[in-house]
């Protein structure tokens, strides 16, 4: 035992040691336990102390400031060498966001929604922040970000089901006659794919479209309900710069009426194609910029150059 | 448990709701700062709040006390609560009650912000010394008035008026050992000394355990 430091375990629990004793008293403490026992015991006291004083109500003000603070504020790793349990205890502020629909507001945080070719689960960038707004968006009814099990059963319910599985079928059908050889198997297979390809006005495009943006890192599914039922579904990837619209279940229009898709940017408004048949798809390629809004109108046939009604299903892709 | 009241008095409830009292902090009692701290570890800011209720009064109290300056320990109390919300993880329950390592802060964080200022206005002014003067006579009368706890008061009493001095000035006043030496005109090492036999006296009679 060192007398000489010993003796100022009082002076190190009151703060009453300067700046280069206390250093050396922090050493000492860490290698004797039974002067760090005593020293921690001393601050216990000290605490006592404390408490007789009269307690003072801070200003209300106060505590905001420090919420506000803590909030951007990172917290230390329990151990300094293992940080990697700080990034469980980040990741527990920030619950599965895949879902974030609100009533009155369009939520929807591309970012949230899962790769396609990773499991479903919590987004990976815990800075992410599930509710973006934006207050220029139309009014519409509320958007859903799909995790990826619902998009994947989505998918199967929709027509891009066949879609999906003709990819599937090429493939197979690509890699078996390579070695094979047998042409007239070949063309067979072919002919019954482009049967189910031909249910779709443009499905070559569609299907490049939709395996483009299944294989990107970034692909997301939205829906934005419609105000008389059915949905707008869209599917797109902002890295490929593709998009897939379909409206699912919207009421049929009379001959003379048609469904028109927007681009909506702020105040510039762009027609993003016709959905002749309420069960028709729209592709959209080029960039989709950060706060764009897709909207969907019924318009006279033909379609026009500007919308002509409030959109009857909108949503903000953030 | 004796049956005191039969087999038919509902034990399954009671049960349920200590069961449920780690894990959401909604029991019959309220969360301890101890429990709040443990949350607050895991990045609860829902609890870091609650504690934040609990315990300010307790923070400021103490931080006025030391600083004195109004505006100046409001900004000291802010950043004790951020020190509080980044060092949460290092909390040890086993090692320390959670108000004795909040006070530890406080306090530390009071000390050091009156140090550097008192550093500045001494290099500012000729009459420090005269200034430090005054205000060891207001810290000795308030010390002596407001330590209103009758448990401390007792245990204060049970201490020599050199040890008493000796602390109230260091904890109170937030003077280094050497201040309170020249304050006192005793050796730096008698002021050790004092500070130490006096908190041996304080631990025992207020029962701290370490």
């Amino acid at each position: 035992m060192n007398e000489q430091k010993h003796i100022m375990t009082g002076a190190w629990a009151l703060n009453a040691l300067e700046a280069e004793e206390r250093e050396q008293m922090r050493r000492y403490l860490a290698e004797d336990p039974e002067a760090a026992a005593e020293a921690a015991a001393f601050e216990e006291t000290a605490a006592e102390l404390a408490g007789s004083l009269p307690p003072l109500a801070p200003r209300p003000d106060l505590k905001a400031a420090v919420m506000a603070r803590i909030a951007t504020t990172r917290q230390l790793s329990p151990l300094p060498e293992e940080e990697p349990s700080q990034e469980i205890a980040q990741a527990a502020e920030h619950p599965d966001a895949t879902i974030t629909g609100a009533p009155g507001s369009v939520t929807v945080d591309p970012s949230s929604a899962p790769p396609a070719t990773a499991p479903a689960g919590p987004p990976a960038d815990p800075t992410t922040d599930p509710t973006a707004d934006d207050a220029s968006a139309p009014p519409a009814p509320s958007a859903q970000v799909v995790s990826l099990d619902r998009y994947r059963a989505s998918v199967r319910r929709s027509r891009w089901a066949a879609v999906a599985a003709a990819l599937l079928l090429v493939t197979t059908i690509a890699g078996a006659t390579l070695w094979s050889g047998e042409r007239a198997a070949q063309q067979e297979a072919r002919a019954s794919l482009e049967a189910i390809a031909s249910a779709q006005a443009s499905a070559e495009e569609e299907r490049a479209m939709l395996s483009t943006i299944l294989a990107s890192e970034d692909a997301a599914h939205l829906v934005f309900p419609a105000a008389d039922g059915g949905s707008l579904q869209l599917m797109y990837s902002r890295d490929q710069q593709a998009m897939l619209l379909q409206g699912t279940d919207l009421p049929t229009l009379p001959e003379d009426e048609t469904y028109q898709l927007w681009m909506i940017d702020g105040s510039d408004i762009v027609s993003a194609g016709l959905l002749e048949d309420s069960a028709d798809a729209v592709i959209h390629e080029g960039t989709i910029p950060a706060g764009v809004a897709v909207g969907l109108t019924i318009e006279p046939e033909g379609g026009s150059d500007q919308p002509s009604m409030e959109p009857i299903a909108s949503g903000v892709l953030t | 448990m004796p049956p005191e009241h039969g087999p038919v008095e509902p034990v399954p409830p009671s049960h349920g709701d200590a069961a449920l009292r780690p894990l959401r902090g909604e029991g019959l009692q309220p969360p301890t700062p101890a429990e709040l701290l443990g949350r607050v570890a895991l990045g609860d800011e829902d609890a870091f709040s609650h504690l934040y209720d609990d315990t300010a009064p307790l923070l400021l109290g103490l931080i006025r006390r030391v600083v004195r300056d109004v505006a100046m320990s409001d900004e000291v109390l802010q950043e004790v609560f951020v020190e509080v919300w980044r060092q949460a993880t290092r909390f040890d329950a086993q090692r320390g009650t959670a108000r004795g390592w909040l006070c530890t802060i406080a306090h530390r964080r009071a000390v050091d912000t009156v140090r550097s200022s008192e550093a500045a206005r001494r290099r500012d002014s000729e009459e420090g010394l005269l200034r430090m003067e005054q205000q060891v006579v207001d810290v000795q009368e308030e010390g002596i008035m407001r330590v209103e706890s009758q448990r401390v008061t007792t245990a204060m009493r049970a201490l020599t008026a050199l040890q008493a001095e000796a602390i109230r000035l260091a904890y109170f006043g937030g003077y280094s050992h050497r201040e309170v030496a020249a304050l006192l005109d005793i050796p730096i090492g008698t002021v050790k000394t004092r500070i130490r036999d006096g908190m041996i006296v304080l631990r025992d009679r207020l029962g701290v355990t370490s």
